[in-house]
């Protein structure tokens, strides 16, 4: 009988089960298949945005040459530099070769000093470079005039050059314009000067194109460092110009530059960072410059740690799925057990039932995996490598119901009601085993830490064992309770109670309750890291902003504030100055402390109390800045770093800092790991309460405000702060030439926003919520198992008392309150092992990659309870309402004998 | 003991008997082959739960020759059903001899196992739902015995077997439906033509009957007669039926895990020339001279704890022991 049409219509005769193989299998296979190609489609995403939100020069990789003088044999140098462009790309390992999107060549000669009656006019300094740029007539409109010509410059005529409208206006150069430009400067060499000609103006196409962006820049002009520093400018030549003067010794700078595509494989990215150092290696006598590694590297160091938090989720789904696989085989076994012992009586052999469940097996697991898996590839983004894990999944499902079968007790002989009431010893060892195993999983993991870049097996494994140990350990305890409970509602009026007690206290089933707690864990896990990460990221957001916005800038003007009050919606604003790296002194003539440098804050605390009041933030002022007031030193907050040294050099009762060129005495009156406004890093900071100073003539002007209010006009801020700071230039005794400085404004929500956005964000999102959902539906599932196990003997049992009579509203409560202590061990194990994963794994997850380093404490969470709690409730119902289905199937109370068929 | 004469309730009771014993012998080989086809001797069986010992059989001796058709009865509880699983193979006894043919069944290895089930024995269980795969015909159920042994003759050859043995079982028109379609005594009668489908040379029924209303037990029953007296199969029923321990020759009572009686149906001449059915009931004694007293005689003078044997001429007496020797002779 081992045809496949038997076997088919066996599959059929018992299709629900069947069904339900399939359907696990298909999940399963779905989701090896399906979530690598998510994971790698968000995080492509996430590097596409991560990229893209960066400068696009850090794409550019570019080899220069060193200065190289020609030899007069004629040839055209530029001809052959830039026919290497081609080369040189085709050396580059394949990887990188394939992401190059753009390339350009370009030769100059180091810019000299140039003079002309135009720029003597304006009494201008500058340096010229002459730069050829291949493909400038397609990518820039001349404004005037016309290209330079091509080929050689006839003997006695000036070069003909073209520059950047921009710059040619701020060098009072036009069309026309004569210059001379003096040889570079080479010791021992006197080059001589080359007269210029300006034959033509261009502005270019798209100033956003990459082939504007060689450094030196050759749309604008390059500030003077410093008094008497030369301007800095380029004109563009033809090839020509530059191969005669290459022939009469000027020496030249050539570059090849490639800009990598934004689009990067994911996958590829290792193989990518490889590539790069491999052509730092072998740049084969050029230059090579590259800033893209070590944005990959922090990108790579992101997902990494999201990749650890999924392949946590991941293994708690895949196995709660496994889970259920064993039960629904195992279920499929007993319900099948009359078969397989009848089989064995008529002449099977011992192997012969499993034969027959491997033959059912093929006919429908291997076909739902590569359903399953199909349906995964549907997934947007590139395939990951599970086909593996795939194959291995498949095989473990088909082979699990012959195994099932084989191992399965075939005829129950003596009396079953005796047994499972007491565990035998070899099992309470295997428990106890299984406990100190998961004990020692943690334990190594935690000081072993993890390997990153690579899936851990022990951190895959440390939830799974965790969980199941867990279960264990409540399938042990739940029952004590509840077995005092009974003994107390014996006393008690009515039966149902104890009636409900008494059995849920020698409940059997405890397979199905380990598969619920692995579920309900990887759901509370999610999302108690998921939370954890909010939490942090809300907590990185108000230490860079504590209030609702922040503005930042040189120096403003003491009226700003009460402008910025002005502004609608602004409710406080409470000003802020801040000094990086200053001396402290021992004394008010400024006596070097010796200690090492420090940023001293000056902050309105009285005011930033109120605006964080406002603003509903909490960043954990210390209430010593707040209530600080005039009089004596003023008490200061100061990093434990500094608070050691000011101890050690016996200053912590008195000390100077200055801020502005006041000097002002503060003593310790608290210490902080971290205060709110020095997000900069560095460990070394003074806090002084601003209120608590003494009024000096030369007061301390601001240097940016935190602001608390609703609805707030970014840009109405940024002008009142940009007169702000005019004000303060013009105000002063000395009125400086005015500077173009950028007040710099950033809201709470869009700190917030960013750091939720980007990189890795989209991944972790997707585990979290995957995780979070999987692992409530697999949940569920499996307390239909597990209040399916039961059923049968509730059944009988509830049969029996009715004809006792027990009424139908008796009946429903002596389930509820058989059911819920199950379902709510099974719910709170799961939830409290969930919540104890990440602060267990938090050390080794690497979470503060998600936080911009700020350490994610994974807390007890209020919401955590509710969540709990709900879910218990929707169990508990789901669970009733599996039971009343369940029973109506059975016709429960129509028969007395039921499920009583030996 | 006593011997009861009745009236034959199947008259040919007596010639099935003999057609039977005709084909076993043909079968063993020879008419001397017939004695002790099932042999139990002291047979023990101990189940250990939790620590707790109940002896289900204790002692029990039992021997069924070639092509008998006997029935054992007994209350619940009794060991009965333990003794079917024994023979059947299900379940090894803890102590004593248990022998069914040439096989022994306390030391039967994994393969001499399958090879008894396949070729040795064939059995009905009560439930009817038991016996059949709900998923197969009548004939594909009777087919699956033979596929399983690997039996030869092809697919063909074990249809037409399949065929013949439902025909034979009085069920031949229900061939092609699924146990789902057939009525209990015709799920039962083709459980009897499935057991018998390898050739066994033992029938073990367990209630065949007991889920049966009596008319459809007694189609049952005659289906399982009529594979004794055609095939030659020894039959041995485990009932609770009075009206199939009376349409046997041989009944077995078990008590507490021993054979505490016989009842034995002989075919004689009568004095008007017909045959009648000669009922006699046996108590039985083993092999260190054990016999359990009929609990009606045991309540008819209340016996208790303690008996006076004597031992006459030709027979014993047991008498109450608390009273005097000659005070009441009672013979038992």
């Amino acid at each position: 009988m081992l045809s496949v049409g038997a076997a088919a219509r066996r599959v059929r005769a018992f299709g629900g089960q069947f069904l339900l193989l399939a359907v696990l299998t298909m999940t399963a296979t779905l989701l090896v298949s399906g979530v690598p190609r998510l994971v790698n489609w968000y995080a492509g995403q996430g590097l596409h945005q991560f990229l893209a939100d960066r400068p696009a020069q850090e794409r550019d990789l570019t080899y220069s040459a060193a200065p190289l003088t020609a030899t007069a044999n004629g040839t055209s140098l530029m001809e052959a530099y830039r026919s290497d462009l081609e080369t040189i790309r085709a050396g580059m390992p394949p990887r990188v070769r394939e992401l190059v999107a753009q390339r350009w060549f370009s030769a100059q000669t180091e810019p000299s000093r140039v003079v002309g009656r135009d720029l003597a006019a304006r009494n201008l300094t500058v340096d010229l470079g002459l730069r050829v740029v291949p493909d400038i007539r397609e990518a820039a409109t001349l404004v005037e005039g016309r290209w330079p010509d091509r080929g050689p410059v006839p003997s006695g005529k000036p070069v003909q050059v073209a520059l950047a409208a921009q710059v040619a206006g701020q060098f009072n150069l036009r069309v026309g314009s004569r210059l001379t430009l003096k040889g570079p400067d080479t010791p021992g060499v006197s080059l001589p000067p080359t007269p210029i000609a300006v034959v033509g103006l261009f502005a270019p196409r798209d100033g956003g194109d990459g082939i504007w962006d060689a450094l030196p820049p050759l749309l604008r002009v390059v500030e003077p460092l410093g008094d008497g520093q030369p301007f800095v400018g380029f004109a563009v030549v033809d090839e020509a110009v530059l191969d005669r003067q290459a022939a009469i010794g000027w020496s030249l700078r050539l570059s090849w530059r490639y800009r990598l595509s934004a689009d990067i494989d994911v996958r590829a990215l290792d193989q990518i960072l490889a590539g790069l150092q491999e052509m730092s290696r072998r740049s084969a006598g050029r230059t090579f410059v590259q800033g893209l590694d070590v944005p990959l590297r922090q990108f790579i160091a992101g997902m990494d740690a999201a990749r650890t938090v999924l392949a946590v989720i991941a293994a708690g789904t895949l196995a709660t799925l496994g889970g259920l696989v064993l039960l629904a085989t195992g279920s499929a076994v007993r319900r099948r057990r009359g078969e397989f012992a009848l089989l064995r009586a008529r002449g099977g052999g011992p192997a012969a039932g499993a034969g027959r469940s491997l033959a059912e097996s093929l006919l429908v697991v291997p076909p739902a995996a590569v359903l399953g898996w199909l349906a995964g590839t549907l997934a947007p983004g590139g395939a990951g490598d599970t086909l593996g894990l795939a194959v291995a999944l498949t095989v473990l499902v088909t082979l699990a119901l012959p195994v099932a079968t084989l191992t399965a007790p075939a005829e129950v002989t003596g009396r079953r009601d005796g047994l499972r009431l007491r565990p035998s010893t070899r099992r309470l060892g295997v428990e106890g085993g299984l406990l100190l195993l998961a004990a020692l999983a943690v334990v190594l993991l935690r000081q072993r830490g993890l390997e990153s870049g690579e899936v851990d097996p022990l951190l895959v494994s440390v939830p799974v064992l965790l969980a199941v140990a867990a279960a264990l350990v409540a399938i042990r305890l739940y029952p004590l309770p509840l077995r005092l409970l009974s003994r107390l509602a014996a006393r008690a009026r009515g039966s149902v109670a104890f009636l409900g007690t008494a059995r849920a206290g020698r409940a059997q089933a405890t397979a199905p309750l380990v598969v619920v707690v692995l579920a309900i864990a990887t759901a509370a896990f999610s999302a108690v890291v998921a939370a954890g990460v909010e939490a942090s990221r809300d907590r990185a957001a108000t230490a860079v902003v504590p209030g609702d916005a922040l503005l930042l800038g040189e120096r403003f003007a003491p009226d700003t504030r009460t402008e910025l009050e002005r502004v609608s919606g602004v409710r406080v604003a409470a000003p802020l100055a801040e000094e990086p790296a200053q001396r402290l002194a021992t004394d008010a003539l400024g006596t070097d402390a010796r200690i090492g440098d420090v940023t001293v804050l000056l902050v309105d605390a009285a005011a930033l109390d109120r605006v964080v009041a406002a603003a509903g933030r909490d960043p954990g002022l210390p209430r010593t800045l707040v209530t600080a007031g005039p009089g004596g030193p003023a008490p200061a907050v100061v990093s434990p770093a500094v608070a050691a040294d000011l101890a050690g050099a016996g200053l912590a009762g008195s000390a100077f800092a200055t801020v502005q060129g006041q000097r002002y005495e503060f003593r310790v009156t608290g210490q902080a790991e971290t205060f709110p406004l020095l997000t900069g890093g560095g460990d070394r900071f003074v806090v002084l309460p601003w209120q608590a100073l003494p009024a000096r003539e030369y007061a301390v002007v601001p240097t940016g405000f935190v602001l608390a209010g609703e609805d707030l006009d970014v840009a109405r801020l940024r002008e009142v702060g940009t007169e702000g700071q005019s004000r303060f230039q013009h105000g002063s005794a000395v009125s400086a030439r005015e500077r173009n400085l950028p007040v710099e404004v950033s809201t709470w929500t869009t700190v917030r926003r960013e750091l939720g956005e980007g990189g890795p964000n989209g991944v972790l999102v997707f585990g979290f919520v995957a995780g979070a959902v999987g692992g409530t539906v697999l949940g569920l599932l499996a307390i239909a198992f597990t209040v399916l196990a039961g059923a049968r003997a509730r059944g009988q049992v509830l049969s029996r008392l009715r004809t006792l009579g027990l009424s139908r509203g008796q009946g429903r409560g002596l389930l509820l309150i058989e059911l819920s202590p199950l379902v709510g061990a099974a719910v709170l194990t799961g939830a409290l092992v969930g919540a104890l994963l990440p602060v267990l794994l938090n050390p080794v997850l690497g979470l503060a990659t998600f936080t911009r380093g700020t350490p994610v404490r994974v807390a007890f969470e209020p919401a955590l309870v509710a969540g709990v709690v709900a879910l218990g409730a929707v169990a508990l119902g789901f669970a009733v309402a599996v039971e009343a289905l369940n029973n109506r199937r059975l016709r429960l109370g129509e028969a007395l004998r039921l499920g009583e068929e030996s | 003991m006593t011997a009861t004469a009745e009236q034959p309730v199947a008259p040919d009771l007596a010639a099935l008997q003999q057609r039977a014993a005709a084909r076993a012998a043909e079968r063993a080989g020879g008419r001397d082959r017939l004695r002790g086809h099932i042999v139990c001797d002291g047979l023990v069986r101990i189940f250990k739960t939790e620590g707790v010992e109940v002896v289900a059989l204790q002692g029990l001796d039992l021997v069924i020759d070639r092509g008998e058709l006997v029935a054992i009865v007994g209350a619940s509880g009794s060991g009965k059903s333990t003794l079917l699983n024994i023979l059947s193979g299900l379940d090894t006894p803890t102590a004593g001899i248990a022998r069914v043919g040439e096989y022994d069944l306390l030391n039967l290895s994994t393969r001499r196992r399958l090879s008894y089930r396949r070729d040795m024995v064939g059995f009905i269980w009560q439930q009817t739902g038991r016996n059949l795969l709900p998923y197969l015909t009548a004939r594909e159920n009777v087919e699956l015995p033979m596929e399983l042994a690997g039996r030869g003759g092809g697919r063909r050859g074990r249809r037409r077997r399949a065929e013949e043995l439902l025909e034979l079982v009085g069920v031949g028109y229900c061939a092609d439906r699924r146990p789902g379609q057939l009525s209990g005594g015709e799920q039962q009668r083709c459980a009897v033509a499935v057991a018998v489908a390898n050739d066994p040379q033992v029938l073990f029924a367990d209630e065949p009957t007991g889920e049966l209303d009596e008319a459809t037990g007694a189609e049952v029953f005659g289906a399982l007669r009529t594979i004794n007296a055609e095939l030659g199969v020894t039959v041995v029923v485990v009932t609770h039926d009075p009206a199939v321990a009376g349409q046997v020759r041989r009944t077995v009572a078990i008590r507490d895990g021993r054979t505490a009686s016989e009842v034995r149906r002989t075919a004689r001449v009568g004095a008007d020339g017909g045959t009648e059915l000669v009922s006699e009931e046996y108590a039985v004694l083993d092999r260190s001279g054990r016999m359990q007293l009929p609990a009606p005689f045991v309540e008819a003078l209340t016996l208790r704890d303690r008996v006076r044997l004597n031992l006459e001429p030709d027979h014993v007496q047991v008498r109450p022991g608390d009273r005097t020797p000659d005070a009441d002779g009672s013979d038992a």
